[in-house]
């Protein structure tokens, strides 16, 4: 081998045995950072350590970006503050890479220090001030620390350098947590305009229209989620609580399947009991249990989950009235009546027409046809006041009409 | 296609089912292959420039393995941990024979760049030295003419630190903090050793110079661990370079154009943004162009369609880019992108996405899904071109270095989606699997049944127990708070109390005579001792009294007159109870059988 130029060699001859290390004779520093990296990318984590451990002893834990990703490791494995060490020892290195100091801000605002976690951003922002990420960065801190009108200010100077998704997302968030929802929409569909087909967009946009009550503006959004992704769990919950909504159970079912799947909810939703198992105080699911018992026509268990709900929730009409049902097929009239009572008097108002249909009904099974046809009274009064858009459910038409005859009947 | 077919029988188990391979046919699967390298270092060359392509693979383990048909066709060893592989056309070649010129082979390892030419060493080219900063070299120029001594130096060297400029390693080693003897470190190597760094080579890509095809003279591009993109002419004169900003390492390349014409590269950095090199306005010069893009995380993947710039990220997400900067789509992806891979043929342009799942997803350019290759262990290394005598190959390395070989289908149409069935659209499969929910015993459905025919009987036979149940607590619970200890209790664990009760007299007027005496070792206070008793048959002037203070060992006396008011003169009991200040239920109690009473004469 002879020397042809600076910086150029010849090879002759067989190839060449020895290390690159004896080469030149020097260790060169940075030699396996591409390696470090191409390990860090593909998250093949303790490969990658073990080349950052080799780089490091090489040269005396002087290597920057060795650090660097060490700390990236140890904090995707949650050990922030061990990363944070790191982080600050790499800025110890090179006090001028912004990396580094984004990394010891983004290390302190996982720890919940968002003071400290601004000041290390803004040094970071003296050095290179056309960085999305620091100003993103800042938003979320403030968003912490309860300074929305900050926050909006740094997610806007984000958007202006480069706008991304999660900047926008969490300006909605801010807006949503300042309780103007219209606002937040409007962010969210200027968002919508810059990446029109972000499941989690849409997603979220969806959830927003189903809390303000416009259920076919929120499905469309749901469903335009799921065509990008048939996947998301979120959606598909949101999307199925529609379609039980309109009374489409099967599609619902289905579509709940999917998310099963991907939740591990299996056990949960194939069985209640096991839910109750998993939370014993969350009455819903002992509601729905009871429920579940009353359509079985298992009665005593239902009583036993209705009574519980009601333990744990006293406050809930529908549980009573559906208490009061149960108590009558069990031929406790008296419990029935003061129970139907009970979920009256908590709906407020005139109560709820299906507690009077009941009641009537169960009043008309024991003889006592005056105060019956006085519940029917109530119950077509509320019945027939009701927003004529609403579809009336069949069920509930067909029992009226029964029990209107068979109060004709005996009156 | 002769060597492939001859390949094909030896087709083995782990490779898809057939019919899940859309447009590929698999062709060759070589499970102790050993390969060990990233996508930057395989590529499908033309060595023999016959038409026969084989693939060159630089191993991390350094060796350049060449396979040809089913086998392999040569290994060299490697200097050094190879972090790229190009096919280098336009090395002038004197042994040039009949059917065009002969593709070196450059790898990139460390420092250098090693052309290999008929698979023997040719060239190394080292890259560029980097040059120290005008700050560092005026420090140690201040020092070698003897203007300032170590102690200075050091803090000279450690305000430029302060200040952001980047040092050398002779500067960073004499700055290390546990360097202990600064004065022979410097008397070694501060007098002469040099200033300039050797920097290293990230990754290497080519661009063809003046024409499209393949085999036309190109130029090798170099990116480098100083943020450097180098340009290297055959055999390895530098063409022009450009600086990237400040912290930007290039880890991926996208070429695009011709570099005598009009080109634009694509250079995925390590601080996750990507940055735009094009051409200069003065000929063979380059510019980094102000359109930056900035991921959401690190880069993973970079290849560049002839429209968009794709990018993957690692948090698993495919965004396309228009090649001036503005975003185009993203995409989530299932599972980690391992490599992204342009795919050229006849009719059209995809992507090909190898997923860390073992996948390889085939998009269209208009991102439509055409087809998911299931591979059986996640990928290492991906790479489409032709192969053998075929346009069209697929050769996929895995992580434990097994070599599989898919064929494009010469008559599969890529232009048209769903045509290998791939769910684009519509409903994911477990919509349609039903869950398992869990089985019931027959005990449990003999018990329904019952519950469900006698539903009254079990609620009122329930209730009554329930009654009965909540009857016997409260009975409990009156026990246990009008009763107390009977004579002596445990006032807590240090004291304990006796009682003792006696009845003088004949009547109607009695006298009942307490004695209370604290056995503890402590000292009870304000202790309320009261009286139960029959109020028709006696009366009491108070019921009750207090005991101010009970000393331990110290017995205190007490006398209460009562009167028995029943005309008859019956007798009864009375019940006296010590209540504790501070708990319900009385810490000690005495049951006192009156006798019968004398009657009252008058």
């Amino acid at each position: 081998m002879h020397a042809a130029g600076r910086d150029s060699h010849h090879l002759r001859g067989g190839p060449p045995v020895h290390r690159p290390e004896a080469i030149e004779g020097v260790v060169l520093r940075e030699r396996r950072n591409w390696r470090i990296f191409s390990a860090f990318a593909r998250q093949e984590y303790p490969e990658c350590l073990q080349i950052i451990e080799e780089q490091l002893r090489a040269c005396n834990g002087l290597a920057e970006y060795a650090i660097h990703v060490k700390g990236q490791i140890v904090r995707a494995q949650g050990q922030i503050q061990e990363s944070l060490v790191l982080f600050q020892a790499a800025t110890c290195l090179n006090p001028q890479n912004p990396s580094n100091l984004k990394e010891v801000g983004r290390c302190l605002f996982l720890l919940g220090k968002h003071k400290a976690a601004l000041d290390v951003y803004g040094e970071a922002q003296q050095i290179d001030s056309e960085d999305w990420e620091v100003w993103h960065s800042r938003g979320l801190c403030y968003m912490h620390l309860k300074q929305f009108e900050r926050a909006l200010e740094a997610f806007d100077q984000a958007n202006s350098i480069s706008r991304h998704d999660s900047t926008f997302l969490h300006m909605g968030k801010v807006y949503r947590l300042q309780d103007k929802p219209a606002e937040a929409l409007t962010v969210y569909e200027e968002a919508l305009e810059f990446s029109p087909e972000s499941p989690e967009l849409l997603t979220t946009v969806g959830l927003l229209h189903l809390q303000q009550g416009e259920n076919q503006k929120a499905f469309e959004c749901l469903g335009n989620a799921l065509t990008h992704d048939p996947r998301n769990p979120k959606a598909i919950l949101a999307a199925g609580s529609i379609i039980q909504d309109n009374q489409d159970m099967d599609v619902a079912l289905v579509k709940y399947r999917v998310s099963a799947v991907q939740c591990k909810y299996i056990a949960a939703v194939a069985c209640l009991k096991r839910a109750l198992y998993l939370d014993p105080f969350e009455w819903i699911v002992a509601y729905n249990l009871g429920l579940v018992h009353l359509s079985t026509s298992q009665y005593a268990s239902a009583f036993h989950h209705f009574s519980a709900a009601i333990n744990l929730k006293p406050d809930f009409a529908a549980s009573y009235m559906y208490l009061a049902i149960t108590l009558a097929r069990l031929e406790d009239f008296d419990n029935a009546c003061s129970a139907y009572d009970k979920a009256l008097e908590l709906d407020g108002g005139g109560g709820d027409y299906l507690t009077h249909l009941n009641y009537a009904v169960t009043l008309l099974n024991n003889d006592e046809p005056e105060r019956a046809a006085e519940h029917y009274a109530s119950f077509k009064k509320i019945f027939e006041a009701l927003d004529p858009d609403t579809e009336r459910d069949q069920e509930v038409l067909a029992r009226s009409q029964a029990l209107a005859n068979s109060l004709g009947a005996s009156s | 296609m002769s060597s492939i077919l001859a390949g094909a029988a030896q087709v083995e188990d782990p490779l898809p089912e057939k019919g899940r391979l859309g447009p590929w046919l698999a062709a060759w699967h070589d499970p102790v292959a050993g390969l060990t390298c990233n996508g930057g270092c395989m590529q499908f060359m033309d060595l023999s420039r016959n038409g026969d392509y084989k693939i060159v693979v630089a191993c991390r383990a350094m060796s350049l393995k060449v396979y040809q048909g089913t086998s392999i066709f040569a290994e060299h060893p490697l200097l050094d941990e190879p972090s790229g592989l190009c096919a280098f056309y336009g090395v002038e070649d004197n042994t040039n024979t009949a059917g065009g010129e002969r593709p070196a082979v450059a790898v990139a390892a460390g420092p250098y760049i090693f052309i290999y030419k008929n698979l023997r060493p040719y060239f190394k080219f080292t890259a560029p030295l980097v040059e120290p900063s005008d700050e560092e070299l005026e420090i140690w120029t201040r020092y070698r003419k003897g203007e300032v001594d170590a102690d200075t130096l050091k803090a000279l060297l450690a305000k430029a630190t302060e200040d952001g400029v980047r040092l050398g390693p002779l500067s960073t080693d004499f700055l290390a903090p546990d360097l202990e003897d600064r004065g022979s470190f410097l008397s070694a190597r501060g007098a002469s050793e040099p200033l300039s760094r050797t920097t290293i080579i990230t990754c290497l890509a080519t661009m063809n110079r003046a024409r499209e095809e393949e085999g036309s003279p190109v130029c090798l591009l170099a990116g480098t661990e100083d943020g450097q993109i180098v340009f290297l002419d055959p055999p390895c004169k530098v063409l022009t370079t450009a600086q990237l900003p400040r912290g930007a390492v290039p880890a991926f390349l996208a070429v695009g154009g011709l570099f005598d014409s009009d080109w634009r590269l694509a250079v995925a950095c390590r601080n996750g943004r990507i940055y735009t090199v094009k051409d200069g306005d003065v000929a063979k010069t380059a510019v980094v162009t102000g359109t930056v893009i900035s991921l959401e995380a690190t880069p993973c993947g970079l290849a560049r369609l002839p429209r968009q710039v794709y990018a993957a990220t690692t948090d698993n997400n495919l965004h396309a880019y228009h090649l001036k900067g503005r975003r185009d789509f993203s995409l989530k992806m299932p599972a980690l992108v391992v490599q992204l891979e342009a795919m050229e043929t006849r009719s059209t342009t995809c992507l090909l996405v190898a997923l860390a799942d073992g996948n390889v997803r085939l998009y269209d350019a208009e991102k439509n899904l055409l087809h998911t290759l299931k591979t059986q262990e996640p990928i290492a290394a991906l790479r489409f071109g032709p192969y053998a005598r075929e346009d069209g190959a697929l050769a996929v390395v895995s992580v434990t270095g097994k070599l599989t070989i898919f064929m494009l289908n010469r008559k599969a149409d890529l232009r048209k989606p769903k045509t290998f069935g791939a769910a684009t659209a519509g409903y994911p499969p477990e919509q349609d699997i039903p869950l398992k929910v869990p089985k019931k015993t027959k005990l449990y459905v003999e018990q329904t049944q019952r519950a469900k025919l006698q539903a009254g009987e079990i609620h009122r036979a329930f209730q009554k127990d329930l009654c009965l149940l909540r009857l016997t607590a409260a009975r409990a619970y009156v026990k246990t708070i009008t009763d107390g200890r009977q004579g002596v209790s445990a006032v807590g664990a240090a004291a304990s109390l006796r009682l003792h009760a006696q009845c003088q007299g004949l009547g109607p007027n009695f006298k009942i005579k307490l004695e209370l005496q604290n056995q503890g070792d402590r000292a009870l206070t304000n202790l309320p001792v009261a009286f139960t008793y029959d109020r028709d048959i006696y009366a009491m002037e108070k019921g009750q009294f207090m005991v101010s203070a009970l000393i331990p060992g110290v017995s205190s006396r007490h006398e209460i007159a009562i009167t028995n008011i029943d005309e008859g003169g019956a007798a009864g009991s009375v019940r006296i109870l010590v209540l504790s200040p501070s708990g319900p239920s009385p810490l000690v109690s005495a049951v006192v059988n009156m006798p019968l009473s004398e009657l009252i004469d008058s």
